[in-house]
C-alpha cells in the first residue's frame, strides 16, 4: 500500500447558511491520478480552494504527507510540495513564458529570496526551465508574453506552472476548460506524459469524461458538497446515485 | 473639568452629524462605484466656499442649503462625464490618481477664487441656549439637526423611490441590475452625484463653524476615512453612528491633548479595531 | 542580434554617463543647479516608482518618507554633530526602522485600505510637524552650519556647487544602480509577480505579504534617501517636506515619465522641474491645475507614461517583425 499523501477529516466550507463543501473525508494515495468530478455547483472549485489554502475551511483537518496544514497559507503549502492549477487561466501577463515558469521554478529549485545575483543567472533554474518548455516544445514561445498566446497554449502552460514548483501532488482544476476537442486531446496526452514522467499524483477536476477516462486510476463523484461514490470509472458509472444526479433529473 | 469634558462631547456628537454627512456621500460612492474618492475633502470645501459666497453676495447663509449640494451635483456630473466614467472599467488605481488630480485641480481654482487665507462667515442664528454653567450655540444644534434630517431622508429616498431601488440593486449586483434594464451608468453618475451633493452640505453646514479656507479638505478627509473605515464600507446606519463615536473619541481627546493628537488617537483607535475586525464594526464581508 | 543589443545598451549607458560627468561644466550654474535638484527629486520617484510601478500598491503618503530622511540628516547633523555621510546614514535609518513599521501596519490590508492607510499617515505626519515647531521648526525649518565634506583625504566646501553636484550624482546613481540590480533578483522579479497577480504568486510559493514588505520598506529608504540629499543641497530643511503635495509630485513624475521603468521617474521629474522652472512666472497660480489635469490626461490616455509607451510600441514593433520574419521564412 503506498503512502498516503493527502487526507482530508470531515472537510467543511460554508458561506453563510449555503453548506459549499459538508463534511468531506478523502484521501489520495502517491501515484494515483484521482478524478474528481460532479455537476456545477457541486463543491469541486470550492474542495480545491481549501486543499491550496486559498480558503480557510469552516471546520475540518486537510492532511498533507502526514502534517497537518489546515492552518497553513498558499505558499507554505507551495513550498511543501502541494500545487494546483486555475480553472480560470491565471498566469502572468505581461511577463514572458520563460520568467512565468522560471518564477515557479526558482521557488522549486532555486532561492527565490536571493536579492544579490540576477534572477537570469542560475544555471540550474534555466535548466529546469527548459526542460519544461521542451516537454510541450514551447521552446520558441519562450519569450512570448503570456497574454499573447493562445487560449490552448495558456492552458498548456498553466500545467506547465503547476509543475514547475517541483510539487509532490499537483491539483488540476479543469486543464481542458475552453479547449477544443483536438487540444483536448493534445492536453490530455501531454498530461499524461507529465503524470507519468515528472510527478506521480495528480487529483483532476474535470467535466470532459473523455479525459477522465484517459487519465484517472480513481474517480469520485462529488454531488453537493458531499462525496457520493468513489471507485473506477465502471464502478461510478453504474452506480445508481451516480446515474440519478447526472441522468435523473436534469434529463 | 468636567464641564470641558462635557461640552467637547457635545461638540464631539453635534460634529458627529456633520461629518456623518460627509463619509456617507464617501461610502456610497465607494460602495457603488468602488472609488476611493479622495477628492472628496474638495468637494466639502467647494460647499463652504458656497455657504460664504451665499452670505456675501445672496444675502445669507440658509441658501446654501441649496445651493452648495445642487452645485456640488453640477460639479460632480462634470467630473463624472470628464474624467471618472472612462476609468470605471479598470483598474482602481487610474480612478484614485483622477481623483487625485482633482484635489490639485479644485482646490487651485478655490484659491484663484477665494484666495489662500481663511474666512469667518457669521453665525447665522446667533442664539444659544443654557447649557449646564455656560450656553452652548444654537446654529450647531440646528445644524446637526439638519444634518440628520437629511440622513433620515436619504434613507427613505433609498428605501422607497424606485431611483432608491436603483441604486441598491445596482450596488448588489451591477450586472444583474443591467440585465433587468436598470440604467446602471446613470445610476453611477447619479451616486457620484449624490455623493458630492453631501460632502457640499455638509461644507455648507460646517462653514460657520470652522470658517471657510482653502485647505480645509484635508482635515475632514482623514476623519471621513477614519470614519468609513471603521464603519466598514457599506451600511449608512454604521457610518453615522461610527462617526458619532469617532467624533466624540475626538473631542473628548482634545480636551487633554491637542486636535491633532486628538487625530492621531483616533486613527490608533481605528487601527486597532482594523485588526480585531478587518471588516469594520458594522460592515458586510471582507474588504 | 542579441549581442549587437547588448553593445548598444553599453554604448547607451556609456554616452549617459559621459553627459552627466561632463554636464557641470557646459551648464550654467543656474541650470547646474536645477539639474542636482533634478536628481534628487529623481531619487524621491524612484521610491514611488518601486511600490507603485513595480509592485502594484498605490501610496501616497510618500511625502511621509523623504520628510523623516530630511529630518533625520538635518538632527543628525545639527544636534549630533556628525558630517555628512553619517547625515546620509541617519537618514537611510530612520527611513528604513519608519517605512518597517508603517509597512508592517499598511500591507496587511488589500489595496483599498492601502491608498486611504498612507494617505493619513502622510498627513497626520505633516500635521505633527508643523505642529511640533521646538523639533522640526516648522515650516522655518531647520538651517544647517555644517559646511562641508570630506572624501577620503580631501575636504569640499558644501556651498561648493559643483562638489555638491558631483556628491549628488554618486550618490544618485549607486542607489539607482542597486534598485535596478535588486529589480533583476529573484527577489526583485518576485515583487513585480505580486504586481501582475497577487494570487498566482501566493500559489506558486511566494509569501505575498512579505514581499510587500520588503518592496514597501526599500521604497521609503530610497526616498529617504532622497529626503537626506535634499538638506545636503539647500543646508537647510522644513516642515513643508511633509506636505502632501510633495507626494503628488512623485506620483505625477512618476506616471508621465513610466511607472514601472525605474528610469522613467528620473525622466518625468527633469521634465517636469524643467517646464515649472521655465514656465514659473505664469505658471505659479496655474501649476497645480496643470499637474491636476497632466495626471488625469495621462492616466486616462498614455498611462505607461513616456518611457513605458515606448517600450510598449518597441516590443510591438519586435513582435511584427517576428511575424515578418516567420512568414518570409515560411
Amino acid at each position: 500500500m503506498s503512502e498516503l499523501i493527502l487526507e482530508t477529516k470531515e472537510l467543511t466550507k460554508n458561506f453563510g447558511g449555503l453548506c459549499a463543501v459538508g463534511g468531506v473525508d478523502f484521501m489520495v494515495r502517491s501515484g494515483e491520478v484521482v478524478a474528481l468530478i460532479g455537476p456545477n455547483g457541486a463543491g469541486k472549485t470550492t474542495f480545491f480552494n481549501l486543499l491550496s489554502g486559498v480558503l480557510p475551511p469552516s471546520s475540518g483537518r486537510i492532511y498533507f504527507k502526514g502534517r497537518d496544514i489546515s492552518g497553513l497559507p498558499p505558499h507554505r503549502r507551495c513550498r511543501l510540495g502541494l500545487s494546483r492549477t486555475f480553472q480560470k487561466t491565471s498566469l502572468f501577463p505581461e511577463l514572458s513564458v520563460f520568467e512565468n515558469l522560471r518564477l515557479g521554478a526558482e521557488v522549486g529549485y532555486g532561492r527565490r529570496n536571493a536579492f544579490w545575483r540576477k534572477a537570469d543567472r542560475d544555471p540550474r533554474v534555466q535548466e529546469v526551465v527548459e526542460g519544461l518548455l521542451a516537454l510541450v516544445e514551447f521552446q520558441d514561445k519562450a519569450q512570448e508574453l503570456t497574454g499573447n498566446l493562445s487560449h490552448g497554449d495558456q492552458r498548456l502552460l498553466e500545467v506547465l506552472m503547476g509543475l514547475a514548483t517541483r510539487p509532490d501532488l499537483l491539483l488540476l482544476d479543469e486543464p481542458s476548460a475552453g479547449l477544443s476537442p483536438a487540444e483536448t486531446r493534445q492536453l490530455t496526452r501531454q498530461v499524461k506524459r507529465l503524470s507519468q514522467e515528472s510527478i506521480k499524483t495528480v487529483i483532476i477536476v474535470e467535466h470532459d469524461m473523455e479525459v477522465v477516462a484517459e487519465l484517472a486510476s480513481r474517480i469520485c463523484v462529488l454531488h453537493q458538497g458531499r462525496i457520493l461514490c468513489t471507485g473506477s470509472l465502471q464502478e461510478v458509472k453504474s452506480d445508481p446515485r451516480v446515474q440519478e444526479v447526472y441522468l435523473g433529473r436534469s434529463a | 473639568m468636567i464641564e470641558l469634558i462635557l461640552s467637547q462631547l457635545a461638540n464631539g456628537f453635534i460634529w458627529g452629524w456633520i461629518l456623518a454627512l460627509i463619509s456617507i456621500g464617501l461610502t456610497l460612492i465607494y460602495g457603488q462605484l468602488e472609488i476611493v474618492n479622495v477628492a472628496h475633502g474638495v468637494l466639502y470645501t467647494l460647499g463652504a466656499v458656497v455657504s460664504y459666497y451665499c452670505v456675501a453676495d445672496f444675502g445669507g447663509w440658509g441658501w446654501s442649503l441649496l445651493a452648495a449640494p445642487l452645485f456640488l451635483a453640477l460639479v460632480g456630473v462634470v467630473i463624472y462625464l470628464t474624467s471618472i466614467r472612462f476609468s470605471l472599467g479598470r483598474s482602481p488605481i487610474v480612478t484614485v490618481i483622477i481623483s487625485y488630480g482633482l484635489i490639485f485641480i479644485i482646490e487651485q481654482v478655490v484659491i484663484l477664487t477665494f484666495g489662500g487665507n481663511p474666512r469667518m462667515i457669521p453665525n447665522p442664528i446667533p442664539a444659544t441656549i443654557p447649557f449646564f454653567e455656560g450656553n452652548y450655540p444654537v446654529f450647531r444644534i440646528l445644524a446637526a439637526a439638519f444634518s440628520a434630517l437629511t440622513i433620515w431622508g436619504l434613507l427613505l429616498f433609498l428605501k422607497r423611490t424606485r431611483l432608491g431601488l436603483w441604486i441598491r440593486a445596482t450596488n448588489q449586483d451591477a450586472e444583474t441590475a443591467e440585465n433587468m434594464g436598470i440604467p446602471t451608468r446613470r445610476v453611477f453618475a447619479g451616486v457620484f452625484c449624490l455623493g458630492s451633493a453631501l460632502a457640499g452640505l455638509g461644507g455648507a453646514l460646517a462653514a460657520p463653524i470652522v470658517s471657510v479656507s482653502f485647505d480645509m479638505g484635508h482635515n475632514i478627509i482623514i476623519e471621513a476615512f477614519i470614519v468609513v473605515i471603521m464603519a466598514g464600507f457599506g451600511s449608512i446606519r454604521g457610518t453615522v453612528a461610527a462617526s458619532l463615536i469617532i467624533s466624540m473619541l475626538m473631542g473628548l481627546a482634545a480636551a487633554f491633548v491637542n486636535p491633532v493628537m486628538a487625530k492621531v488617537v483616533a486613527m490608533i483607535v481605528m487601527v486597532v479595531v482594523l485588526f480585531i475586525r478587518p471588516q469594520g464594526i458594522f460592515g458586510e464581508g471582507g474588504q | 542580434m542579441r549581442l549587437a543589443r547588448k553593445g548598444g545598451r553599453w554604448m547607451g549607458l556609456a554616452v549617459l554617463a559621459a553627459v552627466f560627468l561632463a554636464a557641470p561644466h557646459f551648464l550654467q550654474p543656474y541650470w547646474r543647479g536645477i539639474l542636482t535638484e533634478v536628481l534628487m527629486w529623481g531619487l524621491f520617484a524612484l521610491g514611488f516608482d518601486i511600490i507603485f510601478g513595480k509592485t502594484g500598491l498605490l501610496n501616497f503618503g510618500m511625502s511621509a518618507f523623504i520628510g523623516m530622511g530630511s529630518y533625520g540628516y538635518a538632527l543628525a547633523v545639527q544636534h549630533l554633530g556628525v558630517g555628512m555621510w553619517s547625515g546620509l546614514l541617519a537618514a537611510l535609518l530612520v527611513s528604513l526602522v519608519f517605512s518597517y513599521l508603517v509597512g508592517l501596519l499598511v500591507t496587511r490590508f488589500g489595496s483599498h485600505y492601502f491608498v486611504v492607510f498612507t494617505i493619513i499617515i502622510s498627513m497626520i505626519l505633516f500635521f505633527l510637524a508643523m505642529n511640533l515647531r521646538g523639533l522640526t521648526g516648522g515650516d522655518m525649518g531647520i538651517i544647517l552650519r555644517l559646511r562641508e565634506f570630506q572624501l577620503g583625504p580631501w575636504s569640499f566646501s558644501l556651498r561648493n556647487a559643483v562638489a555638491k553636484y558631483y556628491l549628488v550624482l554618486g550618490v544618485v546613481a549607486a542607489a539607482f544602480y542597486l534598485v535596478l540590480r535588486f529589480f533583476d533578483s529573484p527577489l526583485g522579479r518576485a515583487i513585480v509577480a505580486v504586481k501582475e497577480n497577487e494570487l498566482r504568486t501566493e500559489v506558486i510559493g511566494y509569501d505575498t505579504k512579505q514581499l510587500k514588505l520588503i518592496s514597501f520598506t526599500l521604497s521609503g529608504v530610497v526616498a529617504g534617501l532622497a529626503g537626506g540629499l535634499y538638506p545636503v543641497i539647500n543646508n537647510s530643511t522644513n516642515a513643508e517636506l511633509f506636505f502632501w503635495f510633495f507626494s503628488g509630485k512623485a506620483v505625477l513624475w512618476t506616471v508621465v515619465g513610466g511607472a514601472g521603468t525605474l528610469w522613467g521617474p528620473f525622466l518625468g521629474a527633469g521634465i517636469m522641474v524643467y517646464l515649472e522652472d521655465v514656465l514659473s512666472s505664469w505658471l505659479v497660480d496655474y501649476y497645480p491645475i496643470m499637474v491636476g489635469v497632466l495626471l488625469i490626461v495621462i492616466i486616462l490616455l498614455a498611462p505607461k507614461g513616456i518611457l513605458g509607451s515606448l517600450q510598449q510600441w518597441l516590443r510591438h514593433q519586435a513582435g511584427k517583425k517576428q511575424k515578418g520574419d516567420r512568414g518570409a521564412a515560411a
